[in-house]
This record gives C-alpha cells, structure tokens and sequence, in this order.
C-alpha cells in the first residue's frame, strides 16, 4: 500500500453550503487525513491516503454535494507526502485569484423547520434558525470568504451551545456561518409609527398576526428587504395600501400558507407546484381560479397573480398564528426607488403606508428582491431573476475578456463577465430616478468585489440619455462599447442557449423600446444576429408618437398615430377614446400629427398591442410598466373564436396601420375578446412570417425570440409554432429574463468579445 | 458634401452640437479672448472689459459689461409682444444677470425685402418702449437690407454695454445657496409655439418677454454682515430652459442642484399645454425670468423684494445647491423620489419601455 497526496481545488458555490464541513466527513469516511480550507472564493482540500480511497473520495465529493452547493470545476494535483495525523478544517485565508461566488438566498429546510417546531430545541419558536444548508447568504454577505466575520452575523457571536453546535461534525450545523439560536441571535420586534415597540420575539409574531388579520398594513423585513403585507381577502387593506403607494392598479403579489391554500385561488400544474416548492421560493404567476376568493385589489383586471409561499422561519410563524391563509406581499418601496433594507429608513419612508413594523436587528448587505417566474408554454420564462438565483454563475459558451453590462434604464440590472463565467445582478429598477441610480453604482462595486472581476470593457445602451450609459463612459472612457438595444436581448438569449461563438440566428425582438440606430425608437424588430455584430433585416412599421413617451403613457395618443393615414378625421375625431385634457387633448395630437410637431417614430411591438388596448376601450393609461398589453392578454384568454386577420408585410415591413384598422372595422361585429385575442394572433403571424422569410433569404435555421412582450403566452405559442412549422429550429430564454433584465448579460458579451477574443 | 460637413439646424439649439461648433470652431480659432476677468472662454452672459485703476486712487472700480446677441424669432410677432421687445429684453438682461446696470444698447437689423413698413414701425415702437422701461439710450445702429429669398424675417442684433459695481457670474453658486426663480416657467416658449402653430389650447397664455433691470437691481445691493454680496450667481433660462441654465451653473460652479417640483412655479395652462404636446416645461424657453442664486440668509429678504416687482409676483425659492453629486441637477418630484433633471438635447427621445 502506497500513501498519495493530493491537492484539490474546487470552485463554484462551495463557500457558505456547508462544503468544508461535507469534505470533512466524507474524508473520514474514506479514512483519509490532511486539511481543507476556504481559499478566497474556492475551496482548497489536501488529502492523504490510499489511491482507492482518494478516488472514493472523490468520487463522494462529486456526486453527494451538499444541496445548495454547485461545482463548477474540479482540480486536482499530485502533492508531496507530509504525513499527517488527522483531518482539519483550517480557517480561511484571502485569495486574489480566486473565481467562484457566494450561494444565493435559500428557504429555511425541513430539519430547521422540525427544530422550530420542536418546544424542546432551543431553536423552539426561533425564526432565525438555519443550517449548512438553507437560510439567507446572499443578502447578508459583505465581503468573501463566506466566513462569520464577513456576514452580518458578525454582530452576534456564538454562545456556548452554538460554538458547541458548530464544532461538532455530526451536526447539520457543524460550521454554518449563520448560525445563531434566541441566546445568541438577532430578535423581532414589533413596533407602531413612532418606534415604540410593542412586542418582542415570539410575542411580536402572535401580534403581529393579529394586526395583520384585522386590517392593518405591516411593513416585514425579511431576508433581504421589506415586505409590506396586509390581508389578502380583505378588500379594504388592499385598497388602502394602493392608494398609501399611488399604485392604482399595479399587481400585487402574495404568500399562501401553502401549496394546498394556493390551490384554493389559483389554477397550479405540477410545474408551477415544484417551482412553489423550490428552495429559491419564487414569485411564480398564475392563472387565478373562475372562484376568487381573495380581493380583486390585489391585481385589477388581470387573470393572473404572483404567488409565493413561506420561505423565512417569520412567514411560517406568521400563518400558524394568523386567521388569514394567504397575505398581500409587495416590496417595501416608493415608487421608482429602491426596496427599503434598513431600519430607520423604513421607520421614515414607510410612515405613510405602514401601520406597524416586524422588525429585526442584523443587517441586510444586499438588497434582493423577490425573483417572479411564469411558466410560458410550458417553459420558464424568468420576470424578475433575483433572490434565490442572483448571484449564481451563468456559465459562456466561449471565453471573453473582463467586462461589464451596465444594462438599460427601466429594469435594468447589471452583469460582469470573465473569460466562460457571468454573474447577473439582482433586480436593480429605473436608474431615471437619482436612488436608484446611487444604487446602480453601489451594485456594481459589490459585484467587483465579489467576484474580483476587474472590468476591462464596459458595455452600455446606445440612448444617449440613460444614466447607465452616461456612467459607463465616465468609468469606462476608451473602453465604453455602445451596445443596441435589441442586439443586447438577441444575444442574451444566444448566451442562454449556449450557442458557440461562431453563431448566427434570426433574432426577432419585441419589446416596448430601445434606442435605434437612425434616431428612431425600436421595438419591434427582425434581426440577422451574431455574437458581434446585427443588420435588421424586417421590422414593424415606423409609426409616430405624438408627445413620445406621453404616447407611451397615453396609448390613445399611439392609437391616433397609428390610424392617422388610415382613417378620416372625421372618424379619427369619432373614435371613443380616452383622453385626460379630453377632446381638446384629442386635438392637439390630430394636429401634431398633421403638422409633425414633436413626434418621433417608433417601430414598438408593445405599442401596438398598448393601441388596440385603447382602441378596443381596455385601457387608457398605464399606471404600470406594460398594463395595456397585460390587460389586453387577459382580456383576449376569455376569446373562444379566432377572427383570422388580414396581416400585410412588404419588403421586411409589417404593415401595422392595416392591422389596427382590420380591427377597427370589426369592432361593432365582434367581441372584445375576440378581437383582443386576434390583434396578438395577428402580430405574431405577422413577425413571424418577417422572420421566416428573413431567415429563408439569409440561409439561417435558427429562428429566436426575445424581449418583454415574450412573456406574452399567446404570441409567443403562436410565433414558434409559424417558425417550427415552416421547419426552422426555435429557441427561447431559459435562465435569463426576455425582458430588460437581461439586456445586461447580452452587452456584457459583446463588450467582452468586441477584441475578437473567443 | 456630405451631412456632418456643413451648419445643421442643431447647431444652433443650445445642446452638443452647439457646444461643439463653439469650443471647436470659435473658441479654437480665436486668440485674443479677454479684456477684462470675463472673456469669451467663459461663455457667460456677456464678458468684462478691465478699466485702470479710477483717479482718485480707490482700489475698488467698477467694471465694464458688454454683451452682444442677435436675435430671429418665427414669427416675428407673438402674443403679446415682438421681436423688437425681445432683442432689447434679451441684451439687457444679460447685463442684468451680471449684475450690471446697461449703460447703452446698439442696433443692427437685416431685413428682407418686402417686409411691411408698418410691421418694421411697430418693432421699432417696442424696442424703444423696451428700453425706455430701464432708461437705457439706444446709441448706435446699422441697417441692412437683402433680397426676399436670401432671408424669410428680420434679425436684429443688440450689444448692450453695462457697469457693475460688482459683476456676478453664473458660476459663483455655493452650496446652501438658495435658488430663487423670478416667475413662472414656459409661458414664453409654449405661447410662441401655440401661437406659430395654430394649437388651440384655449387660453390667454402670452409670451413674458420683458427688460428685467428694475428688478434685479433691487436686490443687487444685498450685503451680508461683512459687506459681500449676497448674490452669488445669475442667469436668465432663455434656451435650454431651466433645465439648461441650471445644469449650466451647476457644472460651471462645481455644486450640485436640487430642486422642488413642488415648489416650481408653472402656470396651470402651461403644464395642460406642456402635457398635451409631450415637452418637459423645464426645457421651454423663457424671456422675462431670472435665476438668482443668494445665500441662504437672504433668501427671504431677497424673495419679497423681487414680488415686490411686477415681473417678480409669482417669484419663488425653487431650491438649493448642495455639496454632492457635484455638476448634476436633481428634482425632488411631487412623489417623493428623485429624479435626474437632463441637459436637454434638443431632440425628443423616449425612453419609456
Ligand atoms: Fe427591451
Ligand atoms: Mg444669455
Ligand atoms: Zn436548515
Ligand atoms: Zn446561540
């Protein structure tokens, strides 16, 4: 028998999942001695023994990791013998080179649930309870390593029973960096307005509960943020919380007890099911049940809702001593700025919504909003990609050089990249308003930090006005790379489907805007796309924003600039639409029309869809990112008869002014909802057949979609089933948003590989 | 020729290209640039010209102001008002808003033929009403006149000279000064555009062209206890709006804004009008307000001075410059949140998705 050395380094989410202690034991399993040991963001193990029971090791080390864990890489080298005596878990050291990053927020684990329900575990009625293998990480990381003293944790050092705990390798919490117990631990409190605390620990629970079950609006903190909460059946709480936020009509989302509550509300598949269940615990949107028992405050007429279930030890304790099986659950925030994380910050921007706080006492580090998921033809179609997800690696197809995505304006996150390794930001918002841009900055210096990538290239949007863009060219100077907007969401979504390097797909992209190349406004275009570069080769008709982004907000204005050749102005002057300085507003905008004052063209998909909103009197004003299309798709799932609309495309141009008037023409014979749902037939026929013959002429057979309208069930069905059909290969977004979301990660990529550097 | 070789219309309009012809072609080109403290490099309101040292031996003197501006407006006669009120309004208040009194004003006008002489008159009429309303001479004048398809209106070009006992800039802002604003913002801008383009808005709305020299000489001889100037910066919002001089002083000045949609004053008729079109009200041109920026123990004393005057009723302390996000001009919006206020470029481009 020979006695080997080797050392091992693995790398990928193998610091704050209970990866050292796991090592540990299967390396006494194996009989084998030396040390293991954090280095910067990997794990270094040195091992001595056998040959056979190194390679039973490793082979343990592959296939039992601990569940939140994920390898991406495995090492190992011959090293000299030293001979030593027992197997040790050393403490960390700092490590510049280092490439692998801290695990995201998990939901608290059934053996942590068990001791919380357990009257005899100390950890009895303990909402901070967690483990090795659950519990936040994320959202309360400072620096790396994942040790204590870089979380905050920090604050709170161990008592005896939990050093005990964490020294003892049997136990699930031998080396959990969060682990705390009512001795040790941060502690909830419940307080009015005026900071009095009115109950602590458990007691804060049970009142808290019942303020909730009356009608009070609670502000929760969480894991990484807060939460507003009120009673979900109850119409008044909700009422009062839209208009405490100014959000007339913006869905809200909410947490059922359980799957089984969720049934009660919502139509679910098995799906959707597992995603509920999922330790990342998203928001996941559903269809609501015919029956609703819930407020219909929650999302104004839409037929879908975001639902989550309890994923913190506070939401479980909440629902076993509340009435109420399913609360409201928005994220603490005014609008446009970010979610609130701190205490007195909530104490004083929240004084007008909230009624109470659930307040605890460690700090959040990174604020983290809730991931919203829906399943899109039976796909994962990510809304929101953020706790529970942000910062996992999104592994390249190919190697670039260092870089950075700045991303958009509106829901803008950021992405930084290096050689085959991208990590995506959490949701960031709308960088238009001076918090949130703050924030922005704030975001990507953690995201350096944590990832110790140095940016060489920084990708940005090409509208010259974003704040992201202005920002990138300050840092970046020489290194900025304007990235269109269109080919950001083509090339993530190439990124998600891990195409090589060498790759070249017709991208359709559809969405609400992006800056264009000519000056004009994009957002409905075909394009014929590699890694580096795009032409577009078809789009949708260029039609006039009287008052650009009023036309936006306003869709009856898009609406009469989209009829403006087609119609009259005698009929243009009959149409019932909704104008909010009334007819004289109506007007002015026939007349800019007429007289091309301060109108922009705009080739938007989701413009068209906001128009035949307008037109067909389903909404009138948009109170919330994408409301007329949201509105419209639940209007049209109501349609049981398609009325196959006459689509025009001439020479790569789909000819929406036709399509707004064959609707038009059919509104007295028609239902709406038909109607409605034929107007998103007809689009995706149409962008479809643009794509089709786009990729027929250019000898393509990769067809994909991207872009927020993409969340869109019916058109996205009904555009790869066009594209299948005429035999061409289909592909969508897998881990990354089609929305705005992931524009960063598509800029991100060809700033990085704009050198030529595959 | 190709497009970027010759005069674009946005060379004119007050965002990049304009900067750029000046810094590049203008200021590049020219190598004697100052006579005084202020010369053309600044690129204030108007420059300063260096007069030796008085006889009877004071150190302190009063300094020279001069200020040259031509003036083309379609159409040359707008609610209200014309061109002939505006091109003496606009030279005199950029000697106001240096702190100097105008001494005198010349004239030069190119006008086409076929222009009607009555109109011509009646544009005379109003320079003189103009200037007779601060008691500055017109001294000087030239008169050009150019064939009917080498010109579709009249320009008139006015230098004013001024003296300032003090000359304020538009780049003396400190943090913690207040920011007051002498009246309501658009009405010039969105009454011209109304009135040229035939928009119905159904109001009286008119354009607030006027000579601002009565009222800011008012609060010019504010001291603070040591005898400074309470005044540190001015500056009228003509093109670019408020949001144009603002991000002007605050870059040149070094200071951050902030300022209160709350507080603004706007007319009811001008944000329905503003709305309707899609135009941020802080981007319209003005003709008859001031930005006057006074330490913040003066505000008050400074503010009900100007209401005294009539072109200073609806004045208001619109907010303050402040130490961070040095260059940037921010709006604390009626919501609560913060919003960016952009340099405008002249061009409408959406950015809502
Ligand atoms: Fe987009
Ligand atoms: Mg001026
Ligand atoms: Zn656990
Ligand atoms: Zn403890």
């Amino acid at each position: 028998m020979q006695i080997q050395c080797r050392m091992i380094n693995v790398s990928g989410v193998v610091q704050g999942v209970g990866f050292r202690p796991f090592i540990y034991h299967i390396a006494i399993e194996n009989g084998l001695c030396g040390y293991v040991k954090n280095a910067g963001n990997d794990v270094e193990i040195v091992t001595e023994g056998e040959k056979e029971d190194i390679d039973r090791f490793l082979h343990d080390l592959y296939f039992k990791k601990p569940p939140l864990s994920l390898i991406d890489q495995i090492k190992t080298n011959v090293f000299r013998v030293s001979g030593f005596s027992d197997f040790s878990i050393l403490t960390s050291e700092q490590d510049e080179t280092a490439n692998s990053i801290i695990p995201p927020d998990s939901a608290i684990c059934s053996d942590c649930l068990r001791d919380m329900y357990d009257s005899k575990d100390r950890h009895y009625h303990y909402p901070f309870t967690s483990c090795t293998n659950c519990g936040p990480r994320y959202s309360l990381v400072s620096s790396l390593p994942f040790d204590r003293e870089n979380t905050s944790m920090l604050e709170f050092p161990m008592c005896s029973e939990c050093s005990l705990d964490y020294k003892m390798s049997s136990d699930k919490r031998f080396h959990a960096q969060t682990m705390c117990c009512p001795n040790c631990g941060p502690v909830l409190s419940l307080t009015n307005g005026n900071c009095d605390v009115l109950a602590s620990g458990h007691d804060a629970i049970i009142k808290c509960a019942e303020l909730i079950d009356g009608e009070s609006i609670v502000a929760v903190k969480g894991y990484s943020g807060f939460h507003l909460v009120c009673n979900a059946t109850s119409d008044r709480a909700t009422l009062k919380l839209r208009n405490a936020l100014n959000r007339p009509a913006q869905p809200f989302a909410v947490m059922a007890k359980d799957v089984e509550t969720v049934c009660s509300f919502a139509s679910i598949n098995a799906d959707e099911s597992s995603l509920l269940l999922s330790r990342q615990r998203p928001i996941v949107v559903l269809d609501k049940s015919d029956e609703f028992p819930l407020s219909e405050q929650i999302t104004p007429d839409l037929h879908n809702i975001g639902v989550m279930i309890p994923y913190s030890g506070t939401h479980h304790l909440l629902f076993d001593n509340s009435d109420a099986d399913v609360y409201v659950m928005t994220s603490a925030n005014l609008p446009g700025l970010p979610m609130v994380i701190d205490n007195e910050e909530a104490l004083s921007h929240l004084d007008k919504i909230a009624d109470y706080y659930l307040l605890h006492n460690y700090a959040i580090k990174n604020r983290i909003d809730d991931t919203v998921i829906r399943i899109v033809n039976g796909r994962m179609a990510f809304i929101r990609r953020s706790r529970g997800f942000v910062p996992e690696r999104i592994e390249l197809p190919f190697s670039i050089e260092p870089a950075i995505g700045v991303g958009p304006e509106l829901n803008t996150t950021v992405t930084i990249a290096k050689k085959n390794s991208a990590y995506i930001s959490q949701y960031i918002g709308n960088t238009r308003h001076f918090e949130t841009d703050q924030y922005h900055k704030q975001v990507v210096l953690n995201l350096e930090q944590l990832t110790k990538i140095t940016p060489r290239l920084w990708g940005c949007d090409l509208h010259p006005e974003f704040n992201t863009t202005r920002f990138a060219q300050d840092i970046g100077g020489e290194g900025t790379v304007f990235v269109q907007h269109h080919h950001a969401h083509i090339v993530s979504l190439m990124v998600d489907n891990f195409l090589p390097v060498d790759s070249r797909i017709i991208g359709i992209a559809l969405d609400g805007s992006g800056y264009g190349e000519n000056g004009t406004i994009w957002g409905g275009e075909v394009l014929e796309a590699t890694y580096s570069g795009y032409e577009r080769t078809a789009h949708l008709m260029e039609q006039p924003m009287p008052g650009g982004d009023m036309a936006a907000t306003y869709p009856s204005r898009m609406l009469l600039g989209m009829l403006h050749d087609a119609l009259e102005p005698k009929e243009l002057r009959e149409l019932p639409l909704y104008f909010k300085y009334g007819e004289s507003e109506r007007d002015i905008v026939l007349d800019q029309l007429e007289k091309g004052i301060n109108l922009v063209k705009t080739s938007s998909a989701a413009r068209v869809l906001d128009s035949a909103a307008a037109l067909l009197w389903i909404s009138h004003y948009r109170s919330y990112q994408g409301e007329p299309a949201m509105k419209l798709e639940s209007v049209a799932k109501k349609s049981i008869h398609n009325i196959d609309l006459p689509v025009v495309c001439k020479r790569g141009v789909l000819d929406t002014t036709s399509l707004l008037y064959e609707l038009y023409e059919r509104i007295d014979t028609h239902a709406v909802c038909d109607l409605a749902y034929s107007i998103e037939d007809a689009l995706a026929r149409g962008v479809a057949e643009l794509a089709i013959s786009s990729a027929k002429k250019r000898n393509i057979d990769v067809i994909g979609l991207s872009g927020g309208v993409a969340y869109n069930e019916h058109i996205t069905g009904r555009i790869s089933e066009a594209v299948k059909d005429a035999g061409f290969e289909f592909i969508t977004h897998k881990k990354i948003p089609c929305g705005d979301g992931g524009v960063s990660l598509g800029q991100v990529m060809v700033a990085g590989d704009s050198e030529g550097i595959s | 020729m190709s497009k970027d070789k010759v005069i674009r219309m946005e060379h004119g309009a007050g965002g990049e290209p304009m900067q750029a012809l000046i810094r590049d072609l203008i200021l590049n080109n020219i190598t004697n640039k100052s006579a005084g403290p202020v010369g053309l490099d600044d690129l204030d309101d108007g420059a300063t010209i260096n007069i030796a040292n008085t006889m009877d031996g004071s150190k302190k003197c009063d300094e020279i102001v001069i200020t040259t501006d031509s003036h083309v407006i379609k159409p040359p006669f707008f609610p209200d008002s014309n061109i002939g009120r505006l091109a003496v309004s606009g030279t005199v208040n950029d000697l106001a808003v240096m702190g100097a009194a105008p001494l005198a004003l010349t004239c030069a006008i190119v006008v086409p033929e076929g222009f009607e002489l009555e109109s011509f008159e009646k544009i005379i009429k109003s320079m003189n009403a103009a200037a007779e309303e601060v008691g500055v001479p017109i001294i000087a004048g030239d008169t050009k006149t150019v064939e009917r398809n080498g010109l579709d209106s009249i320009i008139i070009n006015t230098t004013g000279i001024g003296i300032a006992g003090d000359v304020i800039r538009d780049s003396g802002l400190c943090p913690g000064d207040k920011i007051i604003l002498t009246g309501t913002i658009g009405d010039h801008g969105i009454s011209l555009l109304a009135h040229r383009e035939g928009f119905d808005f159904s109001t009286d709305l008119v354009s607030d062209v006027a000579p601002l020299w009565n009222m800011i000489r008012a609060v010019i001889p504010i001291r603070n206890v040591e005898g400074k100037p309470a005044i540190s910066a001015m500056k009228d919002p003509t093109r670019g709006g408020l949001a144009g001089a603002l991000n002007e002083m605050a870059q040149k000045s070094g200071t951050g804004i902030i300022i209160h949609q709350r507080d603004l004053p706007i007319k009811e008729s001008v944000s329905s009008a503003c709305e309707m079109l899609g135009i941020d009200p802080l981007e319209v041109a003005n003709e008859g307000k001031a930005i006057i920026c006074v330490k913040a123990e003066h505000a008050e004393e400074a503010l009900s001075i100007i209401r005294n005057h009539k072109y200073g009723r609806d004045a208001a302390i619109i907010g303050e410059a402040t130490d961070g996000h040095s260059g940037k001009v921010l709006m604390k919006t009626i919501i609560g949140s913060m919003r960016y206020v952009d340099i405008p470029t002249g061009d409408l481009i959406p950015r809502i998705c």
